[in-house]
């Protein structure tokens, strides 16, 4: 990973900001900057300098898994940031991620550091984390192909019986087995618990008539994968049919409107409108998309965002009905000058199919 | 409902503070007041009403776990602020809310008046009603189960991770929806490190391996720590794993409501320091677990045990470069005394994997 270009670009930033210093506190920016991955630290940034402030719990992580940053190391829980801003020299103006600095924090900062002008920065680092470099695309890849490849082998097992836990603790197994440092969040949605968007699994079994819907992914040298694929299990009824076809033609419009310049509402738009039509525009009742890398980060697909070439992002539009269940489909791709090129190449039929049944 | 007497025991709270109502940005505290545990949710209580603010993605979930809640989609924080009634004075969790929220808050907000307090539901939380103590207790049978079961695992030439991996798993095949924590592997030398980041050091003969885990169970958390040792311990290793020990059964014995948890902390490192130790004890004796994994009341001054409180106990020597030992439980201080949640076996002496004696 090219964290000296990383590193110069949020120097370049600071001068944007005519600020002398900067404090990152989000996690995935100062893994992303510096290739730390500990759970308690800042990101401390001079023109000259970049101190990483973490604890002894971290200090042999912050010494050899990190590039471009002297690792300093403080007492368990202290707050180091006034102290390194002091110490370093940082000047009368330094910008913060005001998004992950909490209240609370940000007055003890403001109390230890009186005569400097603390500039609140939103999404400091989000501009330069929204465009992937070959070395992040290449992870990105690879945790996908993880993930397409348990999906295919997960198919054996979406059986009547099964229970939704039961799925989600084998989809996280068999995506270590393959290679993930770790497996992400697992949503397995069965039958009238598909209608829920973001249902946790529980112990219900996969029943014959069933929709399955499963939304998971897995993290590969930091970087997170993200599929969603539904299916049913046994005979499906007419209705089913028409809500997973009408879903997988707004997942493909939506694909088909991505390119670099469009804004978010325009893909939004062009996916929402198939729901729309088919007359089941309440009950697709998210986003059309996120961000994603290391973490999800802007640009979502969403108004107000507009991609560009580079920007990693989720299509996934869905339609859930309370009782009956839900269908979502999703594929995470990477945004280029002229569409849309997925990452994500697990099958993705036109017509709703039982597990495996495509193949 | 539990979770509405817990919403009243939070306004009456409030009103002690002189705030008329409140803005819950924190996870865990919106968890606790609703039962709504989605990734996106924001409540504002005032007098006579509760909202819980979210996204489409949770509505149906949200109606139907947030109950005497009104369930507010698409609309900001200060959409929903500003139609409430009158001027409300309303407390935000300073703690948790982030400065780019509050500052979108105050640009929006047009007669409330926000103030920062810390820690009311944190303080109301360290209090656990029997409905949490139930799923706690779960969480602490699935983490002893899952132990009971990785014994036959731990033997010379296997990895740290591997049995992080396999603890895990254990643990999620009896019912854990997650784990309360990274999990902590530390053999040989690396036992000497408190919060080790397990790695690939493989197990060895005359190693001290500690595990440090939980479980998740529902939102709440277990946190227990067993040292099992591999060959034929030294004099060294009897002394100091046995003070240990000592040190952690009979400070868990004296917690009863009332008792000062200063004291508690004291019998542990006098007991350590009778063994010559005591530079090596290197953290407080323990905390209060829930919700969150480290939560009130520590172990240690100004904290007075009450009936509900659930606390871990978990006394360590670490001695650089040689090893480590630390043994800990989840103890629920109940009306007449205290007892353990976590109850695998602990020897009292260095004892190799699957000892099931004291």
């Amino acid at each position: 990973m090219n964290y000296v270009r990383r590193l110069k670009a949020l120097r370049a930033r600071m001068a944007g900001l005519a600020v002398q210093a900067a404090v990152v506190a989000r996690r995935d920016a100062i893994r992303y900057l510096c290739g730390f991955a500990g759970s308690f630290g800042d990101l401390v940034l001079t023109e000259e300098q970049a101190w990483l402030v973490t604890d002894g719990r971290y200090a042999t992580a912050a010494k050899n898994r990190t590039v471009g940053v002297t690792p300093v190391i403080g007492g368990q829980g202290l707050e180091l940031v006034p102290g390194a801003l002091r110490e370093l020299g940082a000047g009368s103006r330094v910008a913060y991620d005001s998004d992950a600095v909490t209240v609370a924090r940000l007055h003890e900062w403001e109390a230890a550091l009186p005569g400097t002008e603390l500039v609140p920065a939103p999404g400091l680092v989000d501009p330069i984390m929204a465009v992937k470099d070959d070395d992040e695309i290449r992870a990105m890849a690879e945790a996908c192909r993880i993930t397409d490849r348990v999906w295919e082998e997960i198919q054996g097992e979406i059986i009547p019986g099964a229970t939704e836990v039961r799925l989600a603790q084998r989809l996280a197994e068999l995506q270590l087995e393959h290679g993930a440092e770790a497996h992400g969040f697992a949503i397995v949605a069965s039958g009238p618990n598909s209608a829920y968007p973001h249902h946790v699994p529980t112990s219900r079994a996969v029943e014959a008539g069933d929709f399955v819907k499963v939304d998971f992914g897995c993290v590969y040298d930091g970087y997170n994968s993200d599929l969603t694929r539904t299916v049913v299990v046994g005979e499906a009824t007419e209705r089913q049919r028409e809500v997973y076809e009408t879903v997988y033609r707004a997942q493909i419009a939506g694909c088909a409107a991505v390119h670099s310049g469009a804004t978010g509402e325009e893909v939004d738009r062009a996916a929402r409108s198939v729901i729309e039509e088919a007359g089941f525009g309440e009950q697709f009742n998210h986003g059309l998309g996120h961000g994603l890398g290391i973490a999800k980060h802007p640009p979502h697909v969403r108004p107000g965002y507009v991609l560009a070439a580079g920007n990693a992002i989720t299509i996934e539009p869905g339609i859930y009905i309370e009782g009956l269940g839900g269908v979502r489909i999703e594929d995470l791709g990477i945004v280029t000058e002229t569409g849309f090129r997925s990452l994500s190449h697990a099958p993705k039929p036109p017509k709703l199919c039982q597990p495996g049944e495509w193949q | 409902m539990r979770t509405l007497l817990r919403l009243a025991k939070f306004r009456q709270r409030l009103s002690e503070l002189g705030a008329d109502g409140a803005i819950v940005t924190s996870r865990e505290n919106v968890a606790y007041l609703t039962g709504f545990s989605g990734s996106a949710a924001t409540l504002v209580i005032a007098p006579g009403r509760a909202y819980l603010v979210t996204d489409g993605r949770y509505e149906i979930r949200a109606r139907e776990v947030a109950k005497g809640y009104r369930v507010t989609l698409g609309k900001s924080l200060a959409d929903v602020v500003n139609e409430l009634p009158g001027r409300p004075r309303l407390a935000y969790e300073p703690t948790h809310l982030t400065d780019s929220r509050l500052s979108e808050l105050q640009a929006g907000v047009r007669r409330a008046e926000l103030r920062p307090e810390s820690r009311v539901l944190e303080e109301i939380r360290a209090v656990k009603d029997p409905d949490e103590i139930a799923l706690i207790e779960r969480a602490a049978a699935i983490a002893d189960e899952a132990w009971a079961a990785l014994q036959p695992s731990i033997v010379p030439g296997v990895t740290e991770v591997e049995l992080s991996n396999q603890l895990e798993a254990a643990m999620k095949a009896r019912g854990a929806s997650g784990v309360g924590f990274d999990s902590i592997v530390a053999s040989g030398p690396n036992s000497a490190i408190p919060h080790h980041e397990t790695g690939d050091r493989r197990i060895r003969e005359g190693d001290f391996i500690t595990f440090d885990f939980g479980a998740l169970y529902k939102g709440y958390r277990s946190d227990m720590t067993r040292t099992v040792f591999i060959g034929e311990p030294t004099e060294k290793h009897r002394e100091v794993y046995n003070a240990v020990y000592r040190a952690q059964v009979d400070s868990a014995a004296m917690i009863a409501p009332g008792v000062s948890g200063e004291d508690v902390a004291n019998k542990a490192r006098e007991i350590i320091k009778e063994a010559g130790y005591d530079k090596y004890f290197t953290h407080g004796l323990g905390h209060g677990v829930g919700r969150d994994v480290h939560e009130l009341p520590g172990v240690g001054r100004g904290t007075i045990f009450e009936p509900g409180h659930v606390v871990t106990v978990e006394p360590g020597i670490y001695l650089e470069g040689w090893g480590g030992v630390r043994i800990e439980d989840t103890v629920f201080v109940t009306r007449s005394g205290s007892r353990p949640l976590t109850t695998s076996p602990k020897p009292a002496w260095p004892s190799p994997p699957g000892t099931v004696d004291g």
